[in-house]
């Protein structure tokens, strides 16, 4: 009984039990660890399969019919689990878990950056107040208002070429990402910063430096970890939604989007919904698991700030 | 007479409202030309209503906030428009606990990195004895180093507020309000605590309170600050038994009488 009394448990780790616990935050953690393993894993699992994304098999699509693949459902068989693309007939299982991994590692990439560029500016603009927060809260006001879909899209039409286009997607992903965030963090270091323990910090002569790390940083981390796990779906979902609209990964690179963007024609002029129906419900079980966590997340967190002070 | 520890010379604050097309910004004047002396060892109370700007006095001794005008000498030296490197004396020198326990700990910090804060931006050295005898010093255990602040008490929580006061060994330590968001109960406790380590330590004291009653026991000298200025000051017998103001007497009228048949009369402020 001692031992449990000397065991003390900080904040952070108690809200993260209490999302473990959570039916939300299991579910979305499972859900979200094994889309993920499929897209960590896409060499394997397509090695398993015995295909490769980049190879043709003009043999499985009915040049007749428009390229649309033989056999029932895209062409589902043995050998090709989730059929196989119309057209080209690369293997859509092989695609689907490399589209994964692209469309996972991009909107993760853009997600830290953009909660890192979010997070310092929102806590700058919190904590040192005057001129500094309204000359930055004014140009968030514009970036927030700013028509960021018209933006991407005419900016990655004259982006040269020779840059990778996942690196222009990630780049601008974050650019524009990292608003919302600094809004948010904003409005809760202003909270933080007029708590007595801040006076204590700076009245023992705390550097602005270790005010930023070690008082306010800590004190936002459960805003963070939500932050983090509500905006990577919402990333996912406006990286997707550029590659659907043609401006965001070249046609050919397994990518999610791309595949959803391609397959809608298809099914337009008549193909099995497979090539549809696969790659969609890869992207709605990330932001589906993603959501979930994220939610189970702000839930603990919440109830902190709430009772605790 | 030794020379005062702390002094402040014809401090003023004066807070500006934001400014419209049609009206100019309204000003206040949270603390107006006021002088305040602490010499060393010295318990010091500065008593009045909320809003009298007691809170803004403390916060200019501490070079938290800086004055509109006047002079801030700590030790003799001018430091009032110091800042860093330059205010690394007062900062080791000059403690301070604040008035709500639940607000001034870092709630995702442990007891022990609370109280080695100070030490740390000081340099000085912060090994587990140097803890342990601070923490048992304010009446709590050293098992406690390393839990957080909400598995405390308010009482509890103040005394860790005062272990961190105490850490780098100050000459003086301000309270503002120490005792006004705790329970009746154990308001006397901490009190005696700040005046039992006041007096082992020879510290210099200067305890910020709206409530006469709660000063009177520990202070030396009572300053009583209205509207911004110091209205009378004075030795705590002298103040308490002769008040030259009439507000200082409305302020002692004001102060609950414990026996129910010698009601005290409240008396009306011009």
């Amino acid at each position: 009984m001692t031992a449990a009394v000397a065991r003390a448990r900080s904040p952070l780790s108690l809200a993260l039990r209490r999302t473990a616990r959570s039916f939300g935050g299991r579910l979305g953690a499972a859900i979200l660890l094994l889309v993920l393993l499929a897209g960590l894993c896409a060499p394997l699992l397509a090695a398993l399969e015995g295909q490769d994304p980049h190879a043709f098999n003009g043999d499985l699509v009915d040049g007749n019919n428009g390229g649309n693949p033989f056999g029932s459902f895209g062409g589902v068989s043995g050998t090709h689990w989730f059929g196989v693309e119309p057209g080209t007939g690369r293997d859509l299982f092989a695609l689907v878990v490399y589209g994964i991994r692209t469309t996972v590692i991009i909107a993760i990439a853009a997600t830290v950056i953009s909660v890192i560029i979010g997070a310092t500016i929102g806590m700058a603009m919190g904590y040192l107040g005057g001129w500094f927060e309204a000359v930055l809260g004014r140009f968030v006001d514009f970036m927030f208002g700013f028509p960021t879909l018209l933006f991407l899209i005419a900016l990655q039409l004259i982006v040269p070429s020779s840059i990778p286009k996942p690196v222009v997607l990630t780049v601008v992903l974050a650019a524009f990402g990292w608003v919302s965030t600094a809004r948010l963090i904003h409005t809760q270091t202003r909270q933080l910063a007029a708590r007595e323990f801040i006076d204590a910090a700076r009245a023992s002569g705390t550097p602005l430096r270790r005010v930023f790390v070690s008082e306010l940083l800590p004190n936002l981390v459960g805003t963070l970890a939500v932050v983090v796990a509500l905006s990577f779906p919402a990333t996912v979902a406006v990286s997707a939604g550029l590659s659907f609209l043609g401006v965001g990964l070249d046609p050919s690179s397994p990518d999610l989007g791309v595949l959803i963007g391609q397959s809608i024609t298809w099914t337009y002029t008549g193909a099995d919904a497979g090539y549809l129906i696969f790659p969609s419900i890869a992207l709605l079980l990330i932001i589906l698991g993603a959501t979930l966590l994220g939610d189970a997340l702000r839930d603990a967190f919440d109830v902190r700030t709430e009772s605790g002070r | 007479m030794s020379e005062p520890l702390l002094s402040l010379e014809q401090v003023s604050k004066t807070f500006r409202g934001r400014s419209t097309p049609f009206a100019p910004p309204s000003v206040t004047h949270a603390v107006d030309e006021v002088t305040l002396d602490v010499k060393p060892g010295e318990t010091v109370a500065l008593v009045g209503e909320s809003g009298s700007g007691k809170s803004t006095l403390s916060r200019i001794a501490l070079r938290l906030l800086d004055p509109t005008s006047g002079t801030v000498r700590w030790d003799g030296e001018d430091i009032t428009r110091a800042h860093g490197r330059g205010l690394r004396t007062l900062r080791r020198e000059l403690g301070v606990v604040f008035q709500d326990p639940y607000t001034s700990l870092n709630p995702r910090q442990t007891v022990g990195r609370i109280i080695a804060a100070p030490l740390r931006n000081q340099g000085l050295p912060r090994d587990e004895k140097t803890l342990a005898s601070l923490i048992t010093s304010v009446g709590l255990s050293p098992e406690q180093l390393n839990r957080y602040p909400h598995q405390f008490s308010g009482g509890q929580r103040q005394r860790i507020g005062i272990a961190r006061a105490l850490a780098t060994g100050p000459r003086m330590i301000i309270a503002d309000e120490p005792v006004s968001a705790l329970d009746v109960s154990i308001r006397a406790q901490i009190l005696s605590l700040l005046d039992e380590l006041q007096q082992d330590r020879g510290l210099a004291l200067l305890i910020v309170s709206h409530d006469l009653a709660v000063v009177r026991g520990i202070a030396d000298r009572v300053a009583v600050m209205r509207a911004g200025r110091i209205v009378e000051t004075g030795r705590v017998e002298q103040v308490y038994a002769d008040p030259q103001e009439d507000y200082t007497r409305a302020l002692l009228a004001a102060v609950p009488v414990p026996d129910p048949h010698r009601r005290a009369r409240p008396l009306p402020v011009d």
